[in-house]
């Protein structure tokens, strides 16, 4: 199938962006198959920007177009409307429903703010939270969005430090918990690091409903240039987070480190022979649906590290340019930038010809 | 870094990775590679080390007019200076593109030149220290621990450029703080020279991959750096030195928004940058394997080159008038068009015929 060209995409915004030939493709297979199915941001013939969904074998079931290059998207709990935010400095978020690919809504970023990239619904679904850049006052902000009534911005929070990126509620239900990576950026600089000399990353709990800070865990002095930029949650409440490293290329920090909100970062190392494979940079963290692993991506190195719930460092897999990945049904499902679904469990691989999947991949409810 | 620093000679000494069963990387395109090893070996010995030798030489030239200049109280705004100032904003330039290895530590790259600024910081900062004299810019060692805005080309071309002191304890202090910066350039640009000498930890890395090297495990990789350098350079040319200041139309044209644009220098930082990228291609090999199996794309990059070569040179107004010129105005859009046309040429069918496709996910920090 045929992704609609940018124009075309933005003049169609507000109505059905996914065939509905696609759409019917992915209900009849949602009746059909088992397993949790999968959603992506991705670029075709590398220029044309949309969205997938995939099926937990790697089929690829439907495509939808966007307006720009998408990113990190959430599913509205209690639904199965999704929302897909544009790739950093972007403007826009759009919310689908999945299972007829009806654009329910385009989100556009205040005219001072621009999205991060990540986001999450409150637990009722009735808000949703987006990392947002405040560039001229130089700060991050949490934009919150009322789902029952348009998507209309009624407020926001600062998320108590700069460059937030990917954010979840946690198993509370009452607090946020936001990696600030700790870059200032500017969207006329697009991908400009405007203070690498100065970062400040951060793990921020912020209260959902006040926007307060609950309590914030940075790193060591000597890793201030350790990005934490996304993260995973428990159902217990531990976070593992990742980050990318901005300091010199010939050290080697460590990237991942899991925390509790009221412990700081215990930093998780990987076997001196793997690590550099990781190339000081992750790009997707995910807690298995048992609890009892993470993976984590590093496009850069092309390798996937599986860990302990321990944190522990357990295998590696390689898979060029993989940076997508999500909890299936038994393990893990990962995509690439070349195309690649592939999982853990049976190591069996799909690709799919000119299509390029994008940094995150999340399940989706069944229909 | 203390208790987390681990220095790439341990991992030397460690056993081979093991990685997998998991999925192999599927080899890009068909038929016959270029020697990747040989691309990254003549990258840097053609062009790389040439290009930073320049940068350190036009660096000392500069500290060394600033100090005589200053000795003589002809302050920071003579000819002569800002002929040495143009050398070596062309010698930046020149290496811009090389946004890997050495230039990367110690933020150096950002400290050289802290550009594009939309936020201005580097005129609140300044003026903050000018008011205050600030006693910690006016020395290098120093100067090199303050914000990236207050340190490197920008900073000084500010400098420069600003209404005529007040008095003579102000334009001392200028003085003092532009021979602060030059010299900071000096330290800045020699240590990456040095850097990049054949014995030292990141060229021999580059030059010898393997599955214990921390930073590439085959000459692809390290020839993906190479790729990615003119990609980005290209991208970066054509968006943030075209785009941006020229704008959609005439009207539309924000020519303060150039590089270089207070001291005038946009055009010959614009002719450096062409030739520069030109010369990437040409001096890695890259342009020689190309002709030998797809002569029209190497044609079609030259003649692109040259053109934007030859346009430039035709532009007889400072950048920030031709922009707005009615009668220069189409070459600079023609100037914007062969960018683009180089970018997506090289990003695309260049990289492709490299076997070099850039990752999707493995490009920028997101």
């Amino acid at each position: 199938m045929k992704l609609l060209t940018r124009r075309h995409a933005l003049g169609l915004c507000g109505g059905s962006i996914l065939s509905s030939l696609a759409a019917q493709g992915a209900l009849a297979h949602s009746r059909r198959e088992e397993g949790p199915l999968f959603l992506t941001s991705a670029t075709r013939d590398g220029g044309q920007h949309g969205g997938a969904i995939l099926s937990s074998d790697g089929e690829l079931l439907a495509e939808f177009a966007l307006p720009e290059r998408g990113h990190g998207a959430a599913l509205r709990p209690g639904t199965r409307d999704a929302v897909i935010f544009a790739r950093r400095p972007g403007t826009f978020a759009l919310v689908l429903d999945t299972g007829t690919g009806m654009t329910r809504q385009l989100i556009p970023s205040r005219r001072d703010r621009h999205f991060y990239g990540h986001g999450c619904y409150s637990r009722d679904g009735a808000i949703l939270f987006a990392t947002e850049n405040d560039f001229d006052g130089e700060r991050g902000v949490i934009g919150l969005y009322d789902a029952r009534d348009g998507y209309r911005r009624v407020g926001e929070f600062p998320c108590h430090g700069i460059g937030p990126h990917e954010m979840a509620l946690m198993p509370d239900g009452r607090t946020l918990v936001v990696a600030n990576g700790g870059i200032l950026t500017h969207p006329d600089a697009p991908r400009m690091k405007l203070n690498l000399a100065e970062m400040a990353p951060s793990i921020a709990f912020i209260d959902a409903t006040s926007g307060d800070l609950l309590l914030r865990h940075t790193p060591p002095d000597e890793l201030r240039q350790l990005s934490l930029r996304h993260l995973s949650v428990r159902g217990d409440g531990c976070v593992a987070a990742v980050a990318q490293w901005e300091g010199a290329v010939l050290e080697q920090p460590p990237l991942i480190a899991l925390l509790d909100r009221d412990t700081g970062l215990r930093f998780q190392v990987a076997p001196p022979a793997v690590a550099p494979r990781m190339r000081n940079y992750c790009g997707s963290v995910a807690f298995s649906k048992d609890g009892e692993r993470f993976a984590v991506s590093s496009p850069r190195g092309g390798l996937i590290t599986i860990w302990g719930g321990d944190g522990n460092y357990r295998e590696a897999i390689a898979l060029e340019d993989g940076c997508g990945l999500a909890a299936g049904a038994g393990g893990f499902v990962f995509t690439s930038g070349r195309g690649v679904v592939t999982s853990d469990g049976s190591r069996e691989m799909r690709r799919h010809e000119e299509i390029a999947f994008d940094n995150h991949l999340i399940a989706l409810n069944r229909p | 870094m203390r208790g987390y620093k681990v220095l790439i000679f341990s991992l030397f000494a460690t056993g081979a990775v093991n990685i997998g069963p998991g999925v192999a990387a599927e080899a890009e395109g068909d038929g016959a590679k270029p020697d990747y090893a040989a691309i990254v070996q003549a990258t840097v010995t053609g062009h790389i080390r040439p290009a930073y030798s320049r940068m350190a030489k036009a660096s000392k030239n500069l500290a060394l007019i600033m100090k005589a200049a200053c000795r003589t109280d002809e302050g920071v705004t003579t000819p002569t200076i800002t002929k040495s100032f143009m050398d070596v904003a062309s010698a930046w330039v020149s290496v811009q593109h090389i946004r890997f290895g050495p230039v990367k530590d110690e933020n150096r790259y950002e400290r050289i030149s802290f550009w594009p600024d939309p936020k201005n910081l580097t005129s609140r900062q300044m003026s903050a220290v000018l008011v205050k004299r600030d006693a910690t810019v006016i020395n290098a060692e120093t100067l090199a621990k303050k914000s990236i805005a207050l340190q490197g080309l920008t900073a000084l071309e500010r400098l420069m450029t600003m209404a005529p002191a007040e008095d003579r304890e102000e334009a001392v202090f200028r003085c003092e703080y532009a021979q602060a910066i030059t010299d900071n350039l000096v330290q800045i640009s020699s240590s990456v020279e040095a850097d990049w000498a054949a014995d030292k930890d990141f060229p021999r890395l580059l030059g010898t991959p393997g599955p214990e090297n921390p930073l590439y495990r085959d000459h692809r990789e390290a020839a993906l750096e190479v790729m990615k350098s003119l990609s980005a350079g290209l991208q970066f040319l054509h968006e943030r030195k075209l785009v941006a200041p020229l704008g959609e139309t005439l009207e539309k044209a924000r020519p303060k928004r150039a590089e270089f644009w207070r001291s005038g220098t946009t055009l010959d930082a614009l002719d450096a940058n062409f030739e520069t990228l030109m010369e990437l291609y040409t001096k890695s090999g890259i342009s020689a394997y190309v002709k030998s199996v797809d002569e029209g794309l190497d044609k079609t990059l030259m003649t692109s080159y040259e053109q934007a070569l030859v346009t430039l040179k035709g532009i007889e107004k400072p950048f920030v008038e031709a922009a707005t010129d009615k009668a220069l105005r189409p070459k600079m859009d023609y100037l914007r068009f062969l960018a683009e046309d180089l970018q997506l040429r090289s990003s695309g069918n260049l990289a492709n015929t490299l076997g070099l496709s850039l990752g999707f996910n493995a490009l920028d920090g997101d």
